[in-house]
């Protein structure tokens, strides 16, 4: 069996002095996608957060292990640089910074070298058709002023620019009217299909799924990891909801009194 | 268009009482070494505060007014009695005191606020304090409050020694130097560690004979741990003669402790404020002022935190109304000395009548200060062009670890707010009375209940011209 | 080109930039001395091309000589000092529409020169001031600038400050707004060793405008004193100051900044903020905006940010590859670019890009 590209091996996520994800184990594999669904408030942002390692977010047991090695104690921008993405549930706005800057900054970061401002912003262009985002918001400072929904295409964006070898989407369809999110789904297809990214999609609702591949499906209440499935999984959770595996917590936590 | 409300000038006369002087011992109305020997004597002073009293009076003759703020000019030192006393003995229990000034007390209410359930009441006379009562569940924790003359001497003799003007020094400003010299009255109060104080402690001022100064020195010191709140409401009837009140308070908040110095100050419309409070701040500590100005003819008033220990934190929230004759010029200062500290400063301003408010404000964050954070937010209402509002805020930041936000607002109550609440029935005057109280409301919600109930009725007197 | 016209006097210090209304003298913001200045020995600095620009000839003395009068942000001690100057470069917008202005201090020395601008009704003038110099020159370089818009002008000042390590500035200007007119100010400073500054605009025709954004970015002892004043006269008078820098090791900034309402000023508003990336040690930050208010219908609001850059931003910037260093050079690089983009003279724009990139390090890190 291949190496698996991410593998989560038991850990714990502590903020501040809460711990809010208990012994987190999943696995993705190369070009997989996995979804990761959960009633609000089940620790599913937390992952996200811990696997890219925001430094509020403190893993407190096992290990996070990126193509073979242990990333636990790696800065954000060392596991950006290693092929991990993550896009945000809430993009911040930076004044003063252009997106298109921005993005051309962290693409040299990422290859080691200059990128020729032809070239770049040919490529950046077509991106930016494909997700069908006005050419302005390039030189507009990076998310000021930009609608939910524009963020979030932003966000998808900088992925298919940055062609991360994992990215963890956040959340991406919420707030979304009906056609962005055929738009942000064209463009996490586009990732799929034509870079064999892995992905990892957070999210409580189901519909940015439609289109896409959907390899395993698992399902987080209370900070656990209480099913792992096949796409099918989410057909079930959309007829019946997550009650089932609440009451599964609820017992659990009951028998252990 | 729309037609200006008249809003006549304040109606005060529950104010303006005043009593016959019975007896009463004043002494040469200039001032001069031999004026601060005699005070000195009269309380029979330790020699160390008569020496102390002396010193300052030397530095407060080499200091100058100072050249920014509102003019004293009005104030004439050579004809300002700085010590008056009344014709009695203090007293513990409050049938002691004697009717008239009773019967002054009782006007303004300080019998009720007894009878509801707060814990001490100390009441100044014309420098002295008259009426002092601790009650027996604050004395049974250990909780020392009582008046500055009797800690100089008593069993807290030293610790007040030591502390004694050692935050606000003479050398500071020619009013704290004044002060050094001819301080009398006021309040010590002393919590022990982890005592906390459940009713605020309160005091209350006032000021009665013609042209009578009033220095009164505020000293509280909670220990590690400790929690207390204290009430500061002071009132003065109104006079021709310029009234003086340079009151000094010096704050000790030690580890982990907390204190809230809440204030109304309504001073009559002929007095100069020129009242300096500072507190510091230990470890872990935590200060809150909460300030209400209204009164007075010309204040000088910006109290100061110093967070000195790591974790240190300060809120400063805050209300001046000036209205017609009124030079009011308060703000807040706050220096970061220790880490992660953090100071919050929230005040609001009104300006009315020709009445001039203006803003000071400081915030110094010293080199070693990382990690500081500091918001402030002043906001002033103007309502009409006769008055003015200032806003001088200065920040001096030393360290690239902070974090430090500033914003300031200025403008006229809103035509939609007012068109909103007329459209629900109120009448225009009415209107503006209760936007002008929302608009005070970040103070009224951090005072007891029966202060702001008072707050609310003096903004409604400033702006209606009628008791409510 | 220096010229060889001296100004005799002695050694004098000059009072600048004090506050239209003071604070705690210790807080040592009330106003700025600049010690020792020789008026002996200065020498009136003859601008690049300087027989080429479209000079306003000296018929129409009385309209020049009304300028006199215009108050400025420095104060008199600067004006005292340069009135002596006799040859002042006067544009006008009745002769062109643009014009640039290069001083170059290719020697050590004392400089000085006096400018005016004036656009008439309903007419439009743009000027752009390179200040550069040799890289080693010493010296102080005095400029006062006075601005004039007649009704329905508009008149946009850019001046971007080049200059060596070892020179000084001493730049004062002051404007003066009739109905319906615009003034525009942009100013980089990120030469010089230390730089004075200081602006006011007399906003005394009703419906006038001011738009000023200042831009600096200050390393290795460099020292900034600025002192805006907006004076809001006439009725719906508008006002925006921006500031927006950053401060590297060694560095000390006093930014001051007042909107003046007065009496009769009704319907105006007035806006002010300073944003300040703190990125090195050993900073001194000062920053004082005032607001003073005569008038009740007015709008007026200011803003300040001081600091490092946010934990949220920095976290943001990381999941992308960027590290915290090269994010506070990314954004310090960003912002005075984007202020290089305003500058619409693409040579002068070049070379503020070419000075930030080098400043922040830009290629290195690769």
């Amino acid at each position: 069996m291949a190496d698996k590209l991410l593998d989560v091996d038991g850990i714990s996520v502590r903020v501040e002095d809460k711990e809010i994800l208990h012994d987190i184990n999943l696995k993705i594999g190369r070009g997989e996608t996995h979804v990761l669904m959960g009633p609000n408030g089940a620790g599913k942002s937390t992952l996200g957060f811990a696997l890219m390692g925001n430094p509020r977010y403190d893993v407190t047991d096992g290990k996070i292990m990126f193509e073979g090695k242990c990333i636990n104690d790696d800065a954000p921008d060392k596991r950006a640089k290693d092929g991990i993405f993550l896009s945000f549930q809430s993009p911040i706005e930076v004044p003063g910074l252009s997106l298109s800057s921005f993005i051309r900054n962290a693409l040299e970061k990422h290859r080691g070298n200059r990128i020729r401002l032809w070239d770049f912003k040919k490529e950046l262009e077509q991106a930016m058709e494909l997700l069908q985002m006005d050419k302005s918001y390039a030189e507009r400072d990076l998310n000021v002023g930009f609608s939910g929904g524009e963020k979030k295409k932003a966000e998808i964006l900088q992925m298919l620019m940055l062609k991360p070898k994992l990215a963890i989407l956040d959340e991406t369809d919420s707030g979304l009217d009906v056609d962005a999110v055929r738009t942000v789904s064209k463009g996490v297809e586009e990732y799929q299909k034509n870079q064999d990214g892995a992905l990892l999609i957070i999210t409580h609702s189901t519909r940015i799924l439609e289109a896409l591949k959907v390899d395993y499906t698992h399902v987080m209440v209370d900070g656990h990891i209480v099913k792992t499935g096949d796409a099918t999984l989410i057909d079930e959770i959309n007829e019946h909801g997550f009650e089932k595996y609440l009451d599964l917590i609820a017992d659990e936590s009951g028998a252990g009194r | 268009m729309k037609e200006k409300t008249y809003v006549e000038d304040v109606d005060r006369s529950v104010y303006d009482i005043k009593d016959d002087e019975k007896n009463a011992y004043r002494i040469n109305e200039g001032l001069d070494a031999s004026i601060v020997e005699k005070i000195s004597k009269e309380k029979n002073d330790p020699s160390w505060m008569e020496l102390f009293r002396l010193q300052s009076l030397q530095i407060y003759n080499q200091l100058k007014v100072p050249n920014w703020g509102p003019s004293i000019d009005g104030l004439d030192m050579e004809h300002i009695a700085t010590y008056v006393r009344p014709n009695t003995k203090m007293s513990a229990k409050w049938s002691d005191v004697p009717k008239d000034i009773k019967e002054t007390f009782e006007r303004l209410g300080i019998p009720q606020a007894e009878r509801k359930s707060l814990a001490g009441v100390g009441a100044q006379y014309d420098s002295e304090l008259v009426y002092h009562n601790v009650r027996e569940e604050v004395s049974k924790m250990g909780v020392v409050y009582t008046d500055m003359e009797s800690a100089l001497k008593g069993e807290y003799a030293d610790m007040v020694k030591k502390y004694f003007m050692k935050l606000v020094r003479p050398s500071e400003h020619k009013f704290a130097a004044l002060h050094g010299a001819v301080w009398s009255g006021g309040s010590f109060v002393y919590v022990p560690p982890g005592v906390s104080v459940e009713i605020p402690l309160q005091s209350y001022f006032r000021l009665n004979a013609p042209g009578a100064g009033q220095f009164e020195h505020t000293l509280i010191i909670v220990d590690e741990g400790a929690d207390l709140h204290f009430i500061e409401g002071c009132s003065a009837p109104k006079y021709n003669v310029a009234n003086l009140h340079a009151g000094c308070v010096e704050l000790y908040v030690k580890k982990n402790a907390r204190l809230r110095y809440s204030t109304i100050e309504n001073w009559s419309k002929n007095m100069y404020n020129l009242n300096t409070k500072r507190a510091l701040v230990d470890e872990g500590g935590h200060m809150e002022w909460v300030s209400g100005s209204f009164g007075s003819h010309v204040s000088y008033l910006y109290p100061m935190t110093i967070l000195k220990g790591n974790n240190s934190r300060m809120e400063f929230t805050g209300i001046t109304f000036a209205g017609k004759g009124q030079n009011l010029d308060t703000g807040a200062k706050v220096v970061h000395v220790g880490e992660n500290t953090s100071s919050f400063i929230n005040t609001r301003s009104i300006s009315k009548d020709g009445g001039i408010s203006t803003f000071r404000s400081s915030v110094v964050v010293e080199k070693p200060a990382k990690e500081a954070k500091s918001a402030v937010s002043c906001q002033s209402l103007m309502l009409d062009s006769i008055s003015r509002s200032d806003t001088v805020p200065a920040m001096d930041i030393r360290t690239k670890d902070a974090d430090i936000g500033h914003e300031a607002k200025i403008g006229r109550i809103s035509d939609e707010a007012v068109f909103y609440l007329m459209s629900r029935g109120l009448s225009e005057e009415d209107a503006r009375a209760m936007i002008v109280s929302g608009f005070a409301d970040n103070v009224s919600k951090e005072l007891p209940l029966e202060y702001a109930v008072e707050m609310n009725n003096l903004i409604q007197l400033e702006m209606k011209g009628s008791i409510g | 080109m220096v010229s060889e016209e001296n100004i005799m006097g002695q050694n004098i210090d000059l009072t600048v930039n004090r506050l239209p209304a003071l604070t705690w003298n210790s807080l040592g913001v009330n106003q700025t001395v600049i010690p020792d200045v020789l008026s002996e020995g200065f020498k009136r600095i003859t601008a690049e091309n300087e027989e080429n620009l479209h000079k306003a000839g000296k018929t129409d003395s009385e309209l020049w000589n009304s300028m006199d009068t215009i108050p400025t942000g420095m104060g008199e001690d600067v004006c005292g000092f340069i009135d002596k100057d006799t040859d002042a470069i006067c544009i006008s917008s009745e002769n062109i529409g643009e014009e640039k202005i290069i001083f170059n201090c290719e020697t050590s020395g004392d400089a000085y020169r006096d400018i005016k601008l004036f656009a008439g009704e309903n007419e439009t003038l743009t000027v752009w001031m390179g200040l550069k110099s040799s890289a080693k020159a010493e010296g102080k370089l005095t400029l006062r600038t006075k601005i004039k818009a007649s009704k329905g002008a508009n008149i946009r000042l850019v001046q971007v400050n080049l200059l060596g390590r070892d020179m000084e500035l001493v730049n004062d200007i002051g404007a003066y707004c009739e109905d319906n007119a615009n003034v525009s100010v942009l100013q980089l400073f990120l030469g010089g060793k230390n730089t004075w500054t200081g602006l006011k605009t007399t906003l005394k025709g009703d419906k006038s405008r001011l738009d000023v954004d200042t831009g600096y970015y200050c390393d290795n002892g460099q020292t900034l004193d600025m002192n805006y004043i907006a004076d809001h006269y006439g009725k719906k008078t508008e006002s925006r100051m921006n500031a927006n820098g950053v401060l590297k090791d060694n560095t000390h900034k006093l930014y001051r900044g007042t909107i003046d309402f007065k009496l009769g000023a009704s319907g105006s508003k007035g806006d002010e903020a300073e944003d300040v990336l703190i990125l090195g040690d050993d900073v001194i930050n000062q920053t004082v905006p005032l607001i003073l208010c005569a008038e009740e219908d007015v709008e007026g609001n200011h803003g300040a940010t001081i600091g490092r850059l946010d934990d949220d931003i920095l976290f943001y910037m990381a999941s992308r590859g960027i590290n915290e260093e090269d994010a506070s050079n990314l954004i310090a690089r960003a912002r005075i670019e984007a202020l290089a983009g305003q500058i619409g003279d693409e040579e002068l724009s070049r070379q503020v890009c070419e000075y930030i990139e080098e400043a922040t390090g830009y290629g290195e890190e690769l």
